[in-house]
Parts: structure tokens; C-alpha cells; sequence
């Protein structure tokens, strides 16, 4: 037996493999352009090289070899004015043509520098320049199609263990099968993602992203990139950008961390390098609201690129030495950015392109700070936390009127510890949640006291079970939410009338979204933070459930973005006025839907009952049919067919009659 | 509605069972023991006492005379209900998982679990003479265990569910396997007759439970929940039926206890949606049973508790 074993040892425990030779010369670099020299002066011009280049990474020394080449032409005894180096890694050869590539030796000697495998490539360019076929035109339908159903419905995309279905959101008793728009088996590794605009939804890939939009969901653009981890696209859906990162330090390096793409030609536009550590996520860009710039921090200074040419806003980043973070303005070419000093900072806001500080304002002994522009970019609202001592911070909104002249600046101060801030989308109004967790108070303001400019409170709710915010993206309306460990408690509240409109719970509720019209909301049990009850729930505006659907492992909900509105304010305006007469149109259509899906609803009871009965008649016959036997196996005639009608019968008999005279 | 909790058991409930009057309540524990409860108000009656090991099934014969057990103390009994005496007690080679009377109470099914390389097998006793059974069905080798095996009508087959989602029809004249169909994904825990016994609702793991036509075996409805289903049961007054079930016993403890799901959940029978649901155990329900008038339902659990279940006037006025 021992020897038995000894084989097996033999076989399984001795990983055989076969080391292959490394023939692919990465490490390999070709210096071109160098001196024509005589063989004397080889050896300096070596010298001057390894000197250069070992400065960069070790090159590769063994014995009489060393990882310097410089080819010799014999006929004419002179160098052949370029050099072979090796090193002993790849890192160094990517860095020495980096750091080499269009040195100076002297005024007639460029260097010019390039990796070996790519040289090969270079030799082989025919001479010939082969313009490329142009691809074939092909028609890509209207991919806005769904903005022109007839009812106006909105679409969402949900994803549930590794099925993806996209939806119209129907609350008339609609059918599950009829509001089906599109579903697809395993379409995406990840996750989903709509473009801004709505027109595409996003699918992600072990080797990039796809692009779907139209009618069908054809496939509209396919971007490569190799474990592609974010995506975000400029505000107008122009350009795209795939982030990735290395998942372990040991994992080799892409070597375009950020790669920016136009989004309808699918043309690379440009690929950022990743400079922070190159397993940690990427700063990703932030996008000016119009699309024409895109900006992130580094070095301490603010990079600003510009989409006409995608290089360095004017070759020069923005010097603010220490900056923290910054924000663009949601409508204009603003940004806001925070410094935080030696125990001081400070929250200028900075003009692009024309470099100009706006505002600034020094703010002292801070410990932390957020900013919140008002989603049209009139306000920008900074919550300052300050440590006071080691147990008390207090905090304070500085609020900016960026629309006015100079831009003047209010201060709110709060005294209780502040859970969430959000402002009204298209009003004046914001929201904020301070005091004791679980159940601390909520403070509406507003911004223009009785049209003029000046904050008021308006009104404070006490002690409510909230721990976000959410406004209707249309203003008016705001759900107060207890999300997470406050097990889905939610308060539909009615801003304009301040009144509670309904108070429900959608027990372990982890996330909330509004409709991009705000009439709808959706709550959902996202399998991502709670393994139970995992499924979702349309609410309309006011808090009455429209829609339940339970699904295991739901991850995923995501109604389709709209794109802007093209209608004018005034249009906008003319079409409030008319609200009556739009509302009894709609409620008139609903109520006809409805009846349609009632009759269709019970003639299908009608022909489930219909077809069950039918079943039942022949095992009631049958049932019947079996009695005689059934009896004679009970051995007695207590038959239970009477279950089905309980006949009651009274029996009377004269038993005697007796005739008493009294 | 107002249940009455009915704290007899030890230790989770294995089956609840009315008689065919309706006035009396068999309940049978994982522990040990069966209980006998009047079914209107919940007094207790007495103890069926002499098994040494989990008791996983009762049936009561027509009469109210005989009851009979299921154990896994490799034994299956039968007693005298007034008495509580054991009339019979016959020896398995392995513990039973279920006992079933046939019509008139000649033949007793016992469904006996695998020992040794043996497979599952139902004997068939007599009630009235002989230790040894007078037939064996034994299930085909490597096939999954069984759950239950219950008597056809007119004593012609013997149904047998397994805990591959299977359900089978022996001829109980030959022991000839006749029909076998899988319709689940998952184990069938139970599987309860209607009152006529034309129909049978199968509970199943997979969360679903179906109507099945007992002599044709096709599947009539199906009732789809979210939850794992342990029992079933078919209300003889109503177009309803009542599943129940909840997150396995292992896992309950890993979440809020609201989201276990152990709420009894009513369905209408022909429509198959659910149209109510009836909460108040805190582990899963492991056996359902109508009243045969109709007018009640009983729950049994994991938590050891039974509860009865008296319906509001309103409840007739449904559907």
C-alpha cells in the first residue's frame, strides 16, 4: 500500500509544467536617429546611452553581454545610427520611450524611441497609403421612438437574476405580457444603465460595453474595453466614458484607464492614463452641464479639458493649490470648488473659460464640507460642518445666489446634526433632516420670502422615522423616506399644501426613484443589500400602490431617462393654465382602459371557470359512477354524497292515539 | 378571526387532521406524541402515548374508530380513538413517514424510508391479522426518498409523492408503477386529497402548489407564492384552497422575522390568485387542514404551535 501511495504523490502532487521561453521582447527598445559614428567612438556614444538610460531601468547586464546593441555597418566602418537596449522588465522599456522619445542629443540628433514589437509594426506600414472602404450606411431607425407612444407611458429596465426586462409603466390592469417591451437571458454581466437622454441602455462585458436602442433594442455601438468598470456620458450624449481599474495591485495595468468615445461613431477620442494607485477606482471626469467641457482634479490644480480638440483647456490646468473637490454648476459654466486651509477653508467659485474667481468665502476651524447646487444652477447651497470641541460640530448651510449680481451669500445655521439636505428641482424650496436619529425633525425653507430674496423656514415636521430625501424631479411633491434600518417607511408629502398625502411602508425597501415625470415612484428590494423580499413597487405620486411584483434576486431598477423638455417655459406655462381641461381628457381615456381591461379580465375568469367546470362535471359523474362500489367497500351506506345538499325531511308517525275524556 | 392556540406539542408539528365529522383534531410531533382536541373550542382530549420516536403522520378511518400512526421509531400503530389503546402495532425494518387507511379499513399503507441499500417501500398491512405486511411496493432503486402514499379512491392506487417534485401512481392490485410525472423543481413535502378524493393539491418546495386530477393525473391549476410551500389544503365549502409553508427552519434566523413568510396564504381555487393570507406563526407551517364542514382551517408548525382557526361571517360572503 505504501508504495501505492508513493505514486500517487508522484502524480498528483508534482504540477507539471513547461516553461516556456519568452520570446516576446517587450522588454526590448530600438533608439533611432543617433550619430553615424566611426568604431572608436563607439564606445563613448555607449556610454553616453547607458548612462541615459540606466538612469530609467536596469538593463539587462550578463557577463560580457550587456543589454546594449549598436549595429555596426562593415563597409562603410561606420555605426548604423540606432541601438537595440534591453532591460530587464517591461515597466522600464515602457517608461525609457516615455521619458526618451524626442530627446536631444545635440541640435541634429532627435532620439526618437519606440518599443520593439512596435518597430516591427512600423517597418511593415506599406509604402503605399490604402485609404480605408468607408463603412456601410446603415439605417438606425428612431431611436426615440418610445417618447411618441400615445399615452405617454414611461419605460423602466429591471434585472433579476440573469434575466433583463424592459417595461412600459401601465397602471391601468394591464397584463404583465402586454407591457413587455423587450427581454433578453443573460444580456449583461453587471448591470444596466440608460444614457442620459434615455436613447440607449448600456450592457456591460468582460471585454467592454454595447450600446441597444430603437424600437427593438438592436445593438446601436460596441466599445472595447478590456474589464470596463464605469461608464458615464457627457450630458448630451455625445461622448462616453469607460473607466477601469486593475481589481489586485499584482494585476497587469490597461494602459487607458479613462478612455473617452463618440458615442454615435464609436471613434476613440481619447485615453487617459491612470495616476493613482492602479488598484484603487479612478477619479472619474465631471462634465460641464452642456457638454463642452469635462474637468477632474489632480496635481493640485483643477484639469479642465475642452471636447473641441480634447486636450488641456487652453494647455493649462487651473492652480488651486490643495483643492479638494469641485462641482460644476448644473446650467452653467461655473464650477464651485473647496480648499481646505491649515484649519481653515475656503469656497471660492471659479468662471470657466475665462479663469475668473466669482466668490469666495473664507470659512474657519471647518472639519468637513458639501456642496449642493440647485439643479438649475441658481443656488449653490455649501453644509459646513465645524468641529467646535472634540464631542460638539455645528453646522451651517452657506447659501449662494449665483443668478444675481455678485452674488450674494446667506447663512443658515443649524444647531441639531444634519442627516440629509435636497433641494426642490424647479423651485425655490429645500429640505433638510436634522435632529436625533431615528426620528429627527424636518425643516422645509425656502428661498425667497414672499418673493423676495431671503431664507425662511417654513415649516418643521417633528420626529419622523426619515433618513433620505427624495423631491418629485417636477418640484411640489417629496417623499420622505426611512430607508434601509428604518425598514422602508415612507411619507408621501405634499410641499405646496404642506400635508402629509399618504404614509405607507414597503418593508426593506433599500432604494427609491422618481419617474423622470414625476408622476410615478418606484421603491425596490435590491438582492445587492438584503437577500429577502427582494422585489419592487410602483407608487404614483400621491402614495397609492399602483404595482406589486415580488422577484428573487431582484438587483435592479431604472426607469428611462426623458430627454429636456423642448417645450418653452411660456408653452409650459400655457399648458398649466389648461390643466383641467388636459386632466378631464386623461381621466376620461383611463377610465375607458380601464373598463377594457376589466371585461378583458373577466371574460378570462369566465373561461378559466369555464373550463374548470367542465373538469368538475366529469369527476362529479364519475364520483357518481363509483358510489355503488364505494359503498359496498365502506360496508355501509353512510355515503358522503349528501355533503353536497343537506336534505332535511321530518317523518311523522301516529304511534298510538288515546282518547281521554276529561 | 380570533385562532385558538393550541400548546400541547413539544416540539414542531409533523400533521394536523380532522375526522370526517369535523369535531375532532389529530395533531402528531417531530418529538413524539399525538394529541386529540375537540376542534371547536380547542379543549384537549387526550394522548395517544407509546411511540419512542418522531410521529410524522395521522389518518383517522371513516368511522372515527381506528387511527392511525406513522413513526419513525420504525413502527406504524393502530388504536382505538375512544380508548387510546393500541390495537396493532406493526414493525419496519426503517422509520415511516406515513399511514393511510384504505376505504373500509381492511389495508393499511405504510410508506417505510430506505435502510441499508433497500429503497423506499410501501406495505401494505391488514388491520386485522398478521404481523407481516401482505404486499411490499418497493420504489425503484436510486429514485428519490418519498414523501407520503396515500390510498386512491376506491382503493385502486396508492399516490406517492417523492422529494424529486415527482408524483406517482401505483395499481395497488399489482404494484405496478402506471403513471410518474415530475411537474416540480423541488421536494413535495404533502400532498392532501379534496373531500370527494377526485382531486389532490400537491405542495412544493419550489414555492408553487397544483390541483391535480386524481384519476387522470393532469395538473389543473397551478397556485404560484414566494415562498417554499410545506402543505396544501382544498376547502370543501369554498372555491379556495390554503398552501402554507415559509423560509426553511435553518434560515429563519437570519433575517427579520417578518420576512420569514410563515402567513398561511389563501388562493381562490379557479382563478389561482391569492385572495387573502392569515399570519400569526413565527416558524414555518409544516401541515394545513380544512374542517370538512368548511367552516375552519388548522395550522400546524415548526414553532410547536397549532392553530385553529374559525372563519368571520365575511369569509362566506367571498367569492
Amino acid at each position: 500500500m505504501a508504495g501505492d501511495n508513493r505514486d500517487e504523490y508522484d502524480d498528483d502532487d508534482v504540477p507539471f509544467t513547461k516553461a516556456e521561453l519568452d520570446l516576446s521582447m517587450d522588454n526590448v527598445i530600438v533608439v533611432d536617429n543617433l550619430p553615424v559614428v566611426p568604431p572608436e567612438k563607439v564606445e563613448k556614444l555607449a556610454g553616453i546611452l547607458l548612462k541615459l538610460y540606466s538612469k530609467i531601468g536596469a538593463i539587462v547586464e550578463d557577463g560580457d553581454y550587456n543589454g546594449l546593441h549598436m549595429p555596426m555597418d562593415d563597409e562603410k566602418g561606420m555605426s548604423k545610427g540606432f541601438a537595440f537596449i534591453e532591460f530587464v522588465d517591461k515597466k522600464s522599456a515602457v517608461m525609457a520611450v516615455e521619458q526618451t522619445d524626442g530627446h536631444k542629443l545635440d541640435k541634429n540628433h532627435v532620439f526618437s524611441v519606440c518599443r520593439f514589437p512596435e518597430f516591427h509594426r512600423i517597418v511593415n506600414v506599406p509604402d503605399q497609403y490604402e485609404a480605408p472602404q468607408p463603412p456601410q450606411y446603415k439605417e438606425r431607425g428612431n431611436l426615440r421612438e418610445w417618447l411618441l407612444d400615445p399615452k405617454a407611458r414611461d419605460q423602466y429596465v429591471i434585472r433579476y437574476t440573469d434575466e433583463s426586462e424592459i417595461y412600459w409603466n401601465d397602471t391601468v390592469d394591464v397584463k404583465e405580457s402586454d407591457r413587455l417591451v423587450f427581454s433578453r437571458k443573460k444580456w449583461t454581466d453587471t448591470g444596466h444603465q440608460w444614457s442620459p437622454h434615455g436613447t440607449y441602455v448600456v450592457t456591460f462585458h468582460r471585454p467592454g460595453l454595447r450600446l441597444w436602442g430603437g424600437q427593438n433594442f438592436e445593438a446601436a455601438g460596441r466599445f472595447m474595453h478590456n474589464n470596463v468598470k464605469l461608464v458615464d456620458f457627457s450630458p448630451c450624449e455625445t461622448y462616453l466614458v469607460t473607466v477601469t481599474w486593475a481589481d489586485r495591485a499584482s494585476d497587469k495595468e490597461e494602459e487607458n484607464a479613462i478612455i473617452i468615445w463618440d458615442v454615435r461613431t464609436g471613434e476613440k477620442k481619447r485615453g487617459f492614463k491612470n495616476d493613482g494607485a492602479k488598484d484603487k477606482p479612478v477619479e472619474p471626469f465631471k462634465w460641464s452641464h452642456d457638454g463642452k467641457y469635462f474637468a477632474k482634479i489632480a496635481d493640485e490644480s483643477i484639469q479642465v479639458y475642452s471636447t473641441e480638440d480634447f486636450k488641456l483647456l487652453d494647455k493649462k490646468s487651473f492652480k488651486l493649490p490643495g483643492v479638494k473637490e469641485f462641482h460644476w454648476s448644473p446650467s452653467q459654466n461655473i464650477m464651485a470648488a473647496f480648499v481646505p486651509g491649515s484649519g481653515d477653508g475656503q469656497t471660492p467659485a471659479r468662471v470657466v473659460p475665462s479663469r475668473k474667481e466669482l466668490r469666495q468665502k473664507n470659512l474657519f476651524s471647518v472639519s468637513d464640507i458639501q456642496m449642493h447646487w440647485h439643479p438649475d444652477g441658481t443656488y449653490l447651497c455649501v453644509k459646513v460642518d465645524r468641529q467646535k470641541s472634540k464631542k460638539t460640530t455645528t453646522y451651517s448651510f452657506e447659501l449662494f445666489r449665483i443668478k444675481e449680481r455678485d452674488i450674494p451669500i446667506e447663512v443658515l445655521e443649524i444647531k441639531d446634526s444634519v442627516v440629509a439636505f435636497a433641494w426642490e428641482p424647479k423651485g425655490h424650496r429645500f429640505c433638510l433632516v436634522h435632529g436625533e436619529q431615528p426620528r429627527p425633525d424636518i425643516s422645509f425653507y425656502t428661498m425667497l420670502k414672499e418673493g423676495k430674496a431671503a431664507v425662511s423656514l417654513l415649516k418643521t415636521l417633528e420626529k419622523k422615522p426619515v433618513n433620505e430625501l427624495f423631491w418629485s424631479p417636477m418640484g411640489h411633491h417629496i417623499v420622505l423616506a426611512g430607508l434601509k434600518n428604518l425598514n422602508g417607511m415612507l411619507n408621501f408629502y405634499n410641499v405646496d399644501e404642506m400635508e402629509s398625502m399618504n404614509e405607507d411602508e414597503h418593508f426593506l425597501c433599500t432604494d427609491l426613484v422618481w419617474d423622470p415625470t414625476g408622476r410615478y415612484v418606484c421603491t425596490y428590494v435590491s438582492a445587492f443589500r438584503q437577500p429577502m423580499e427582494n422585489g419592487y413597487t410602483i407608487w404614483n405620486f400621491a402614495g397609492r400602490p399602483q404595482l406589486r411584483t415580488a422577484k428573487d434576486k431582484f438587483f435592479q431598477f431604472l426607469w428611462r431617462p426623458r430627454p429636456p423638455s423642448l417645450l418653452t417655459a411660456k408653452q409650459e406655462k400655457e399648458i398649466r393654465k389648461q390643466l383641467a381641461e388636459y386632466s378631464q381628457r386623461y381621466t376620461e381615456e383611463d377610465r375607458k382602459a380601464k373598463e377594457l381591461a376589466e371585461t378583458a379580465h373577466l371574460r378570462e375568469r369566465e373561461a378559466k371557470r369555464k373550463t374548470f367546470e367542465e373538469g368538475e362535471a366529469i369527476r362529479k359523474q364519475l364520483y357518481m359512477q363509483w358510489q355503488e362500489e364505494r359503498r359496498e367497500l365502506r360496508g355501509c351506506l353512510t355515503d358522503d354524497e349528501d355533503l353536497y345538499e343537506f336534505v332535511e325531511e321530518t317523518f311523522e308517525e301516529v304511534l298510538e292515539v288515546k282518547e281521554e275524556r276529561i | 378571526m380570533r385562532p385558538i392556540l393550541l400548546k400541547g406539542h413539544k416540539g414542531p408539528l409533523t400533521c394536523v387532521k380532522y375526522n370526517k365529522d369535523g369535531d375532532l383534531l389529530f395533531t402528531t410531533c417531530r418529538r413524539g406524541g399525538v394529541n386529540l382536541w375537540y376542534s371547536d373550542d380547542g379543549e384537549r382530549i387526550g394522548t395517544y402515548n407509546n411511540h419512542n420516536g418522531a410521529v410524522m403522520y395521522v389518518d383517522v378511518n371513516f368511522a372515527c374508530t381506528r387511527l392511525a400512526t406513522a413513526s419513525m421509531d420504525a413502527t406504524a400503530r393502530i388504536w382505538d380513538v375512544e380508548t387510546g389503546k393500541v390495537l396493532r402495532e406493526f414493525k419496519t425494518q426503517a422509520g415511516n413517514r406515513c399511514a393511510s387507511f384504505a376505504t373500509g379499513d381492511k389495508r393499511l399503507a405504510v410508506l417505510t424510508d430506505p435502510w441499508g441499500d433497500q429503497p423506499c417501500c410501501i406495505q401494505i398491512f391488514d388491520t386485522e391479522s398478521g404481523d407481516s405486511p401482505v404486499m411490499r411496493i418497493p420504489m425503484d432503486v436510486g429514485v428519490a426518498k418519498a414523501t407520503r402514499a396515500l390510498w386512491g379512491p376506491l382503493n385502486k392506487k396508492i399516490l406517492v409523492s417523492n422529494e424529486a417534485g415527482g408524483i406517482l401512481s401505483y395499481e395497488a392490485a399489482t404494484g405496478e408503477c402506471l403513471i410518474e410525472r415530475c411537474d416540480f423543481e423541488q421536494e413535495i413535502p404533502d400532498f392532501t386529497y379534496s373531500q370527494d378524493m377526485m382531486t389532490f393539491i400537491v405542495a412544493s418546495k419550489d414555492h408553487t402548489a397544483m390541483l391535480y386530477d386524481t384519476n387522470t393525473l393532469e395538473p389543473i391549476r397551478k397556485y404560484v407564492s414566494d415562498r417554499p410551500i410545506n402543505s396544501a389544503a382544498i376547502s370543501p365549502l369554498m372555491d379556495h384552497v390554503v398552501i402554507g409553508g415559509g423560509q426553511d427552519a435553518s434560515a429563519v434566523t437570519t433575517t427579520a422575522g417578518r420576512s420569514g413568510r410563515f402567513q398561511a396564504l389563501f388562493y381562490h381555487k379557479i382563478f389561482e390568485n391569492e385572495i387573502g393570507s392569515v399570519q400569526g406563526h413565527f416558524g414555518p407551517i409544516n401541515s394545513l387542514a380544512f374542517n370538512p364542514d368548511g367552516r375552519s382551517f388548522t395550522s400546524g408548525g415548526e414553532d410547536g404551535y397549532v392553530r385553529v382557526h374559525h372563519f368571520d361571517p365575511e369569509y362566506f360572503s367571498l367569492e
